[in-house]
């Protein structure tokens, strides 16, 4: 999918989020393989708090997104 | 160009809580109706909200709508019209007893009652008790309440233009009669004509460089309420937090400063006792927000811009902390990139709700004077306008409450118009949409030397430096000089990318020249207002003045970024005779 459409996607309604996964997908997702990106184009797709909720280990989670998931938190 | 034409009675821009609120009710009747938005609905940030929606069901104890009334006129320091707030509070039960009847989870008491919290400035009897009056869906009630209003529009015929950016209101001999509008993904251009045009596009909070607003809120119905040459009402009331992280926006609860976290400036000084010498860190959050704001206007803030504070935690026990601040840890390493256990967090005095916005009578119709005419075929609510319930500082839980019940309120009286008027869709010149089409292409092109991001960082930082929590005419002088010099340079900003398919960069261009027009609205109607009411504190001027400024602001702003000021009295007579005004007096907690 291109950028400025995943770009768009970054847009969850929460402030946080936003700018994590903005800042995320602007440096890293252009050098993911497609499969890594069909992946997290799902991931940001999820609802905003499940997103939420993986990122606070608030609870167990499906394992396919724990790389999303630990990449995104030590993202700085 | 060519431009796909589309007719409906009434459209509604925003899909948040209150322009799904309104598209719903309109769903229910025989007129039809489109919803358009720029991100998909349950993406608005009223899934952000957390803490509650007010309303006086009276399910812990005895309540009463007027005391929610009382409260609300207080917290408003009476810039808040009397017979909005009577609207609000008297229609808030039956507002939140449908809520839950179209599937909203509300927690429960044990016998299976909406249970309902306490909440700051919420009170019994006219201030005597404190009111258990916030009703809650866990701490995402915004989030159940966006879902669940979504899923009932789908039930009944709304037409969703969904990533769809509006980049103008269409006026026809002073009537507004649809609006232009641009299809993200296929780069498509829409004239959407409706007999109602309803605003629900959300607070400005992006103004700021430290907001808790999501990157969606850029309050695009503001800017072009005043670039249709209509004025904003009250955008000098701005709702701060005093400790929100540095960069990020996020808050740190005031939980922390309670658990035992302080704060110190660039010397390392703890600065707090010397702006409250009794409560020290635990002082209310206007005066935290204050003390922060004169340390780094001392010169003694932290970082490379020396602009903040710090916020120390690392001086209790790791155990405490994840007890008793879960999260916080979590929030500070993601967003500042800190170890709270090891070191301290930066934090910021932070935008949380704007007041104003674009005015409307207590029907949500918008007004264009101070004498409250109304503008045929436009309505606006939400965070974005102001009817005004909130005056001069909102109460939490209020603005749930204002959306839900606005939002339905939007749906009758559109109806209601709607009914008495001819289906028949006027002819809009050739001219009206060519001027829109050229000044959209105008930004598209536009190659000068500043990029988007930079000038809406400068605006960010001119409005968190020039507009803070506590103003003075000085400083608020320098930043309308700065901000007029930066509306003006939105001429020189370069658009790289030239497409019109997911050209996020002009879609942020176009929500930049959104923000800067409100961005100027607020500093002036700062400027202008030489008291201190609510959320507005000026340190020239630090008491209220009922006999000069009981009234509302009213600031258009024209092409080139002056201010013309109007004024509407506060309205303090009630709507009927159920209830008496509330009186006049001193606002202390």
């Amino acid at each position: 999918m291109h950028l400025s459409r995943v770009i768009w996607k970054c847009r969850k309604g929460i402030r946080e989020i936003d700018i994590l996964l903005t800042r995320y997908t602007e440096k890293v997702y252009p050098t993911l393989t497609s499969q890594q990106q069909e992946l997290y184009v799902e991931f940001i797709d999820l609802d905003t708090y499940e997103i939420l909720d993986m990122l606070f280990n608030k609870k167990p989670y499906d394992k396919k997104y724990q790389e999303i998931v630990e990449a995104l938190k030590s993202f700085n | 160009m060519d431009i796909i034409k589309h007719k409906h009675d009434a459209i509604v821009i925003g899909a948040g809580g209150s322009g799904l609120r309104a598209t719903m009710g309109i769903s229910q009747s025989d007129h039809s109706v489109a919803c358009i938005s720029k991100v998909f609905p349950t993406r608005s940030h009223t899934v952000a909200a957390q803490g509650g929606i007010s309303g006086a069901l009276g399910n812990m104890g005895e309540d009463d709508w007027r005391w929610h009334m009382y409260d609300t006129v207080k917290g408003s320091d009476w810039l808040g019209d009397q017979d909005s707030i009577e609207y609000m509070c008297k229609n808030a039960v039956e507002s939140i007893i449908e809520l839950e009847h179209f599937g909203v989870p509300f927690s429960r008491t044990e016998e299976g009652k909406i249970y309902q919290r306490p909440f700051g400035g919420m009170t019994t009897e006219y201030g005597k008790g404190i009111a258990q009056r916030t009703c809650a869906a866990a701490d995402r009630t915004g989030h159940a309440i966006l879902h669940t209003l979504y899923t009932q529009s789908l039930k009944n015929n709304v037409d969703f233009y969904i990533e769809y950016f509006v980049i103008d209101l269409v006026f026809e001999d002073g009537k507004c009669v649809g609006v232009l509008a641009w299809c993200l993904d296929d780069g498509s251009i829409h004239l959407f004509q409706a007999h109602m045009v309803i605003l629900a596009t959300g607070g400005h909070g992006r103004t700021y460089q430290s907001s808790t607003s999501a990157h969606t809120c850029t309050g695009d119905g503001n800017g072009m309420v005043l670039r249709a040459g209509l004025p904003l009402m009250d955008m000098e009331f701005i709702q701060f937090h005093p400790t929100g992280i540095y960069g990020a926006g996020c808050l740190i609860t005031e939980g922390a400063r309670g658990e035992g976290g302080y704060l110190t400036n660039s010397d390392g000084e703890r600065f707090m006792p010397k702006y409250a010498p009794n409560a020290k860190d635990l002082a209310s959050r206007d005066v935290v927000s204050r003390a922060i704001q004169m340390e780094v206007n001392a010169g003694r803030g932290v970082g490379k811009e020396k602009d903040h504070a710090l916020l120390h935690l690392e001086h209790l026990d790791a155990s405490v902390i994840h007890e008793k601040l879960p999260g916080i840890t979590e929030t500070a390493k993601i967003f500042s990139g800190v170890d709270a256990t090891k070191e301290p967090i930066p934090v910021i005095p932070t935008v949380h709700y704007n007041m104003g916005g674009t005015p409307t009578n207590h029907f949500t119709e918008v007004i264009s004077d101070g004498t409250g005419t109304t503008v045929e075929g436009l309505m606006a609510l939400g965070e974005g306008a102001c009817v005004s319930v909130h005056g001069a500082n909102r109460l939490g839980s209020n603005s749930l409450l204002d959306l839900i019940v606005f939002g339905k309120s939007a749906a009758e009286r559109a109806c209601e118009i709607l009914d008495n008027k001819s289906k028949n869709h006027p002819d809009i010149k050739k001219s009206t949409i060519d001027n829109i089409i050229s000044d959209f292409d105008g930004i598209k092109n536009s190659s000068g030397d500043i990029s988007t991001a930079e000038l809406r960082e400068k605006m960010q930082k001119t409005m968190q430096r020039y507009a803070p929590v506590y103003r003075d005419e000085e400083t608020l002088k320098k930043g309308i000089e700065i901000m007029k010099g930066l509306f003006n340079d939105f001429k020189n900003v370069s658009v790289s990318d030239k497409s019109l398919i997911w050209n996020t960069d002009l879609v942020e261009t176009l929500e930049l020249n959104n923000l800067l027009y409100q961005a100027v609205a607020t500093l002036y109607s700062a400027y202008n207002r030489k008291e201190s009411r609510g959320s507005h504190a000026r340190d020239d001027f630090p008491d209220r003045d009922d006999k000069e400024w009981l009234k509302h602001t009213m600031v258009k702003i024209d092409k080139d970024g002056n201010s013309i000021f109007d004024y509407k009295p506060v309205k303090l007579e009630t709507l009927t005779d159920e209830v008496e005004t509330v009186k006049l007096k001193a606002r202390t907690y």
